[in-house]
């Protein structure tokens, strides 16, 4: 019996870079689901039920993509939903910005930076979909 | 308390912090001036044959001892000085003081009352009052000496208080003429409250001059702060289309949208090189504000400089190669405590700019050694040189030489700004010698450490 293929859903506000990540997503044999911004995010969350969640820090609204990860990680539905962080960001810089808000940083499972790395991604996406 | 005067107190001014240590001084002094009164007592009496009572003039002395005691116990507890309210330190001096001024008022009865010189010794008080207390409790002092001292002089002209004379010293009925003892009393009045008026109109205004640098500099911080802000913000709008673009040509070069044939894939390499270069100098940009701000630092590590420094002249040597330039080195084994990733930046900056300063067929040599618990590092070149007037400015943000820009090179201006900071937050020297068209020689001075 062929394995269903995993979904993942990528939430990021940039269409270049969702672009790039349908690609190396699909390309990988992913199914690949977007969402451009937090609300729509939160939506697609419920409707998908996506397997693994790529998230940047949106700019618009600085934080919202922690806003996303906190949802996920409050609700016990999506209990143990592997989150990756992909920005370009500094780490520290975002985790500065949220604590500026007076938020707690949520768990995330692996923060990386752009520029993307395909082969990079796509291992830490098969290490955590593997757990 | 309310809350602002306790938010106040934790942070006391320069001259709050200073009157607070001042308290435990004035209390050290006084113990020396019990010491004085003391000895001059004695000399006066066996040296210079001049007599007054001892017994009064012993008493004082265990007075002056016993209540500096209880000074003494009492300032325990205003320290740390942040933690005490201003005005209380205030009334304190302004205890001590005035106790000093009815002691002292009591010891010059007791020492020939006008005919005294030492009485001048109010103006000691008048002057620290001054330069420490606000000026309604410097005329409190003022108006306190005089009335002890013209007080003193009218009981004892006037007979009521019996006038204990110098013997030997002054003739004995000075204080027969009232002349005198008018014209001394007015003068020693008018001498402490001028003295207070002038020393204070000064140190008001020094005062005021402090509160307004306080601000001022409150206010650059917040400044700063906005600016290192909008300096975040700027950085991640120029990343993040940099990394957009990295991320499609990395795409590209991964295969994913197809073969590429050579020439495309070279034209693809190229554009990606670029990308990363300007990726990097955002990236700069970055760290120089993380080391302007001077934010919680990276740990410092036991770093192999050796290492460091052979990797940075391999990665430099194809540059080199390519413009004709001999690279040279020579490096003993050497071990400091610091941050590798700043260590590496500095040292890639000093090598890449001897190279990028350097006309074909020249020579840039690395040298490294230890002596006397110092690394130093040696980056020299026969490059175009550095003109004296500039060799300063070179490592100022932006700063390239006119030399520098008219050769076409592509530079920031930000390398050596960079390497300064992270010399600086290693404890190092930067330094630089160089003869105009003959070449120049950077100079890393940097703390030893033992391996392992």
């Amino acid at each position: 019996m062929e394995e269903k293929k995993k979904k993942i859903l990528v939430v990021d506000d940039d269409p270049d870079v969702v672009e790039v990540l349908r690609i190396v997503l699909t390309s990988a044999g992913y199914e690949f689901h977007c969402a451009m911004n937090s609300q729509a995010a939160i939506d697609k969350l419920h409707q998908v039920k996506p397997d693994l969640l790529i998230l940047d820090i949106i700019m618009e609204d600085r934080s919202s993509g922690y806003q996303v990860a906190q949802e996920v990680r409050s609700d016990p539905s999506m209990n143990g939903l592997p989150i990756i962080m992909l920005t370009a960001m500094e780490r520290e810089t975002g985790l500065r910005l949220l604590k500026a808000k007076g938020m707690t940083p949520p768990t995330v499972d692996v923060y990386m930076n752009k520029p993307i790395e395909p082969a990079k991604l796509l291992q830490e996406i098969k290490e955590l979909l593997e757990k | 308390m309310n809350q602002d005067a306790q938010a106040e107190r934790r942070q006391p001014s320069i001259t709050e912090r200073e009157l607070c240590e001042r308290l435990a001084w004035f209390i050290e002094l006084r113990w020396f001036a019990a010491a004085g009164v003391l000895v001059m007592f004695l000399v006066s009496r066996y040296f210079l044959d001049i007599h007054f009572p001892s017994v009064p003039i012993f008493c004082i002395v265990a007075a002056m001892l016993c209540y500096n005691m209880a000074f003494q116990l009492y300032s325990v507890r205003t320290r740390p000085c942040e933690t005490v309210n201003l005005r209380d330190i205030e009334i304190f001096a302004n205890v001590q003081i005035s106790v000093d001024l009815v002691v002292l008022t009591v010891l010059i009865h007791f020492s020939g009352g006008l005919e005294n010189p030492f009485a001048v010794f109010y103006m000691f008080h008048m002057i620290i009052a001054s330069i420490l207390l606000p000026r309604r409790d410097c005329y409190l002092q003022a108006t306190i000496a005089s009335v002890l001292l013209n007080g003193l002089a009218l009981l004892e002209y006037t007979g009521a208080l019996r006038h204990v004379p110098l013997e030997g010293f002054l003739p004995l009925d000075l204080y027969n003429r009232g002349l005198f003892v008018l014209s001394e009393c007015s003068a020693y009045t008018l001498t402490f409250f001028l003295t207070i008026y002038m020393a204070t109109s000064i140190t008001e205004r020094l005062r005021a001059r402090e509160k307004e640098i306080e601000r001022t500099n409150l206010e650059l911080m917040s400044i700063h702060e906005a600016r290192s802000e909008v300096m975040r913000k700027i950085h991640h709008e120029l990343r993040a289309p940099l990394a957009a673009i990295q991320s499609c040509l990395k795409l590209m070069l991964d295969g994913y949208t197809g073969e590429l044939t050579e020439a495309q894939r070279d034209m693809v390499e190229r554009a990606e090189r670029r990308t990363r270069g300007l990726l990097d100098l955002v990236a700069d940009l970055l760290e120089l504000s993380r080391l302007r701000r001077e934010l919680p630092r990276r740990e410092m590590q036991l770093v192999n400089l050796t290492r460091i420094l052979e990797t940075e002249i391999a990665d430099a040597e194809l540059l080199a190669k390519e413009k004709g330039i001999t690279l040279r080195r020579s490096i003993e084994p050497l071990f400091v405590m610091g941050d590798a990733k700043d260590l590496q930046r500095l040292f890639s900056n000093l090598i890449g700019n001897a190279i990028k300063y350097t006309p074909s067929g020249g020579t840039v040599t690395v040298r490294g050694k230890l002596a006397r618990g110092k690394v130093t590092v040696e980056v020299e070149d026969t490059g175009i040189g550095i003109p004296e007037e500039e060799r300063e400015l070179i490592f100022e943000e932006f700063y390239r030489t006119k030399e520098a820009k008219s050769m076409e090179v592509v530079g920031t201006g930000l390398g050596l700004a960079i390497a300064k900071r992270v010399v600086e937050s290693h404890q190092g020297e930067i330094s630089v010698r160089s003869k105009p068209g003959e070449g120049s020689t950077f100079i890393v001075t940097l703390p030893a450490s033992e391996e392992g």
